[in-house]
């Protein structure tokens, strides 16, 4: 099991070992050794085959966080294997297709320095056993997805399209969490054996409120209806990461997740007609949408969001009835749409355009390719004996007995079958466009593409060979799965399809004319959304003028408001009892009488180099009163942290220069006298707030059960040595330690980010900033920005 | 003075990452004992001799590598099988009655990144032209 831990690693260890790789050889070299590796890692999965249809699952795990039910498990079924196997394979013809798509060698090393990592995140996906683990990996490919469909950064569109992707994603990771929690805890357990081997959960009081919100995490991963709109927005991503992504694997991950909770959560009304509607608008919307695209990426796009529609209608049938047509319909559709991504990049890479009025009779220029648009587009079409062919034939064999859902998918399989042959024959067929632009591509470019198409053709015709063996691990042995299963009602319903389709296809020239009503689309809603959030952000910004001290007073203000009356609120007069031991506290009220002349010390003198210094001497007798508590590590620590804090504070103080701090110091003496009243008062209201709000919190401890006598008293057992503060660090609150470190470093590098301008650097002025972003942006945006510039274009 | 000080600095840096288990001191304030010698040298030196001294050093690495010992070491008993952040105590003879567990690699990590942040600071902050006598 060890080797699933690995073979999900690997790709990313991979990418994490580039640099010092590259140094050696070429990117051709590299290239084909990264396919080579993938391929290894291929063909090992393959051998997990025989294991897992022995056994049907395998699982195993090793404790993470165990009280959070967080662990490292592995679940191997078929369904795992079906979609680890197409995310290696479809992964290693896209590494071969990219060495020769992208011309420079620094495109490529960045592709695969985030194609790598996401390739290991799609792998933890399918290959978790916990539900915790798969989210973590499911939110690790929304991130990747975002840097990868804005690789191509100074596009504007990349950008927002990559943004739009983010938070639709994103937001259904959300609900998706949520769910999951809710589900891990109704199921007693966050380990998949467990929820799935749970046939309780449907009637579980919370079934609905976790079922819908892990639906909705599904159908924004997969783009279904109504969050479908931004998959099409996403095919700023450079063309391989499109195939990859957005047909083969990411958008995938929404329906692997329903097939595997589909045991534990199906076959409710709740599950079977929500995912029926949606799986079935999105399938007929989709492929309804996709003929009107111009862009042959579009059209493929909002095609993947038609096919995800259908497989999420089949995962609403009941005992998995739709299980086979699914796998087979996944398999089918993972090849033929990455090959046709694939072929369209090519095409735009020879061409430079992507629209298909411009395009035609490609085939005289590019015949390989045609080859593999034909057999691609084929498949997409289900004209047999191509893979596409079965997979349809099974989806109308599964849904034979819903006469209403099986109209709408031969009409979706028709509009299909038409943006089939529209996209290969007026691409590739009928005349020479005009035009004048050609760039030949690289024949390697056609290696993966002509596998990928391949395999269509040969799984079709080898299928028990080649693809029954995978597809029985998931469905069991007793499936009838053939090229060809007699002249049935299926068969017939294809032969309407394609029938139906071709007359859409020939017909093209008189429905493409037609204006169809337009209703506010997706992304305008999101738009519109995102624009209000910002003017909401415009209007706050108003509020703030800019002064430190007006910010200040607010801010003091309020806070003593709140905290003398809860103060005042709880203070009792009963505990408050006032010892005097001559020894220790006469040395404590000399430590705060020091203490306290020292600050107004900083206060009154007008030197700030004497000001900083009895600040630290103020500092330093805070130290002294815990070391009389007794409380030596505190104090230890007071004392660095103020020594190191006064030498970079003096520090600080000298870099300004002094007519500014002149300035400042005039500000606060030289003005009115009602001025200073009003800030000797609202600092004298500050001290006794806060003085109140303290004392009522120390009178009113819950004795005497607070934590620290427990940490005293399981140090020495737990932890082995019997420094107990040393102990709270590093063990009790050892993450608290790691999350601080890794601010405390981070800190310092933006110091270095922001303070480092040796030649004195530019400030950019606002203007600039606007014509470099020239769409009407927010006050926000344009602040951010600045920075942003300032920090980003400096030389260290 | 200071190039005395700066050795004896690291030198009470590491008795405090040694003894943290016993007594008081930890990774922390190791880091900032050896970050104040080194601000010191910043302060009595000038900028450009201590930043020639201390360039071997390599601030930035250094909080790097101190933020990756840390999470390994809180990530290593996992390969053990054991939850995250576990402790792993040796059992080594040492003189001087010094107690070693994992937490020395903890403490260690910690320390670098304490050093490398203040070195890192000092040298952004105490750029010679930009000092004005106070």
């Amino acid at each position: 099991m060890f080797g699933i831990g690995i073979i999900s690693l690997a790709p990313a260890i991979t990418a994490l070992l580039r640099p010092a790789v590259r140094k050696f050889i070429s990117k051709e070299i590299y290239g084909w050794l990264l396919a080579g590796l993938v391929s290894i890692l291929f063909v090992w999965l393959l051998t997990f085959i025989p294991i897992v249809s022995e056994v049907e699952h395998v699982a195993v795990s090793v404790p993470w966080v165990p009280q959070l039910g967080l662990t490292l498990s592995i679940y191997l079924d078929g369904l795992s294997l079906l979609f680890s196997l197409m995310i290696l394979g479809i992964g290693a013809m896209i590494v071969l297709y990219s060495i020769y798509y992208f011309d420079d060698a620094q495109s490529l090393d960045r592709f695969y320095t985030l194609l790598l990592p996401f390739m290991s995140a799609m792998l933890v996906v399918v290959l978790a056993g916990n539900v915790l683990t798969l989210f973590i990996g499911c939110e690790l490919t929304s991130v990747i997805s975002f840097l990868l469909v804005s690789f191509n950064g100074e596009n504007e569109a990349a950008r927002k399209g990559a943004l739009q992707a983010l938070i639709i994603t994103g937001g259904g990771g959300l609900a998706l969490m949520v769910g999951l929690v809710m589900l891990g805890t109704a199921a007693g357990s966050m380990e998949l054996n467990q929820i799935i081997a749970n046939t309780s959960l449907r009637d579980d009081p919370l079934y609905s409120a976790f079922t819908v919100l892990i639906l909705l995490g599904c159908f924004t991963k997969s783009a279904q209806f109504p969050f479908h709109f931004w998959l099409p927005g996403a095919m700023s991503a450079p063309t391989p990461a499109s195939a990859y992504l957005h047909s083969a694997t990411m958008v995938k991950a929404g329906i692997y997740l329903l097939l595997r909770l589909a045991p534990a959560l199906g076959d409710t009304p709740l599950w079977q007609n929500g995912l029926l509607f949606i799986g079935l608008v999105t399938g007929l919307m989709g492929a309804l949408f996709a003929l009107r695209q111009t862009d042959l990426k579009a059209a493929l796009a909002y095609a993947t969001v038609s096919q995800l529609g259908i497989l999420v209608a089949l995962i609403s049938l009941p005992h998995g009835e739709g299980l086979k047509a699914a796998a087979v319909g996944i398999l089918a559709h993972g090849l033929y749409k990455a090959t046709l991504f694939l072929t369209v990049g090519a095409v735009d890479h020879a061409t430079s355009t992507r629209d298909m009025r411009y395009l035609g009779g490609l085939r005289q220029q590019m015949p390989g390719w045609a080859v593999v648009a034909v057999i691609a587009g084929l498949s997409m079409a289900g004209i047999p004996p191509l893979l596409g062919f079965v997979a349809k034939e099974s989806l109308l064999e599964a849904m034979l007995n819903t006469p209403l859902s099986l109209a709408v998918i031969v009409i979706s399989a028709a509009l299909t079958v038409a943006l089939a042959f529209i996209l290969v024959w007026d691409v590739f067929g009928g005349k020479v466009a005009q035009n004048t632009y050609f760039h030949a591509t690289p024949k390697g470019l056609l290696i993966g593409p002509v596998s990928l198409a391949g395999l269509s053709l040969l799984a079709g015709v080898g299928l028990p060979v080649l693809i029954a063996p995978l597809i029985e691990t998931i469905v069991g042995k007793e499936t009838h799965l053939a090229l060809f299963s007699g002249f049935g009602t299926p068969f017939l319903l294809s032969l309407t399809a394609i029938a139906s389709g071709l007359a859409v296809f020939a017909t093209r020239s008189i429905w493409r004319g037609w204006a169809f009503p337009t209703l506010p689309t997706g992304t305008q809603i999101y738009q519109g959304a995102v624009h209000s959030i910002e003017h909401v952000g415009d209007l706050l910004l108003r509020t703030q003028g800019g002064k430190l001290r007006y910010y200040l007073a607010v801010i003091l203000s309020s806070v003593i408001v709140l905290q003398a009356t809860a103060g005042l609120a709880h203070l009792t007069n009963a505990a408050l009892v006032f010892e005097f031991h001559p020894s220790l506290d006469i040395l404590r009220t000399v430590l705060l009488i020091l203490c306290l002349s020292m600050m107004l010390a900083s206060i009154l003198f007008k030197n700030h180099l004497i000001a900083a210094l009895s600040l630290g001497v103020a500092g330093y007798s805070v130290g002294g009163l815990f070391l009389i508590e007794p409380a030596p590590d505190v104090a230890l620590v007071q004392f660095m942290v103020e020594t190191i804090g006064t030498v970079l504070l003096i520090v600080m103080l000298a870099r300004i220069r002094s007519v500014e701090r002149k300035q400042a110091i005039d500000s606060l003496w030289n003005q009115s006298r009602i001025g200073l009243v009003r800030d000797v008062l609202i600092a004298a209201g500050i001290g006794i707030g806060v003085g109140l709000f303290v004392l009522a919190a120390l009178t009113n401890r819950p004795q005497p059960q607070s934590i620290a006598t427990w940490h005293l008293e399981h140090t020495e057992e737990m932890v082995g040595f019997p420094d107990v503060v040393g102990a709270i660090v590093t063990d009790f609150r050892g993450m608290d330690t790691i999350i601080e470190i890794t601010v405390f470093g981070v800190a310092a590098l933006g110091v270095i980010t922001i303070l480092a301008k040796p030649s004195g650097g530019p400030r950019w002025p606002v203007s600039m900033v606007k014509t470099l972003y020239p769409h009407p942006t927010s006050m926000i945006t344009i602040r951010t920005a600045r920075i942003y510039f300032s920090l980003v274009f400096q030389r260290h | 003075m200071t190039r005395i000080i700066l050795p004896l600095a690291f030198l009470v840096a590491l008795a405090h990452l040694f003894y943290g288990g016993d007594g008081p001191g930890d990774g922390f304030t190791a880091g900032v004992v050896s970050g104040l010698g080194v601000a010191l040298w910043y302060i009595v030196f000038g900028y450009h001799e201590a930043h020639t001294q201390f360039k071997r050093l390599g601030a930035r690495r250094l909080i790097g590598i101190g933020v990756a010992l840390v999470i390994a070491n809180a990530a290593f008993p996992m390969l053990l099988g054991r939850p995250f952040l576990s402790h792993l105590n040796f059992d080594l003879p040492l003189p001087a009655n010094i107690h070693l567990s994992s937490t020395f690699v903890y403490e260690t990590g910690i320390f670098l990144t304490v050093l490398g942040s203040i070195t890192t600071v000092m040298e952004a902050i105490a750029y010679p032209k930009e000092v004005e006598p106070l």
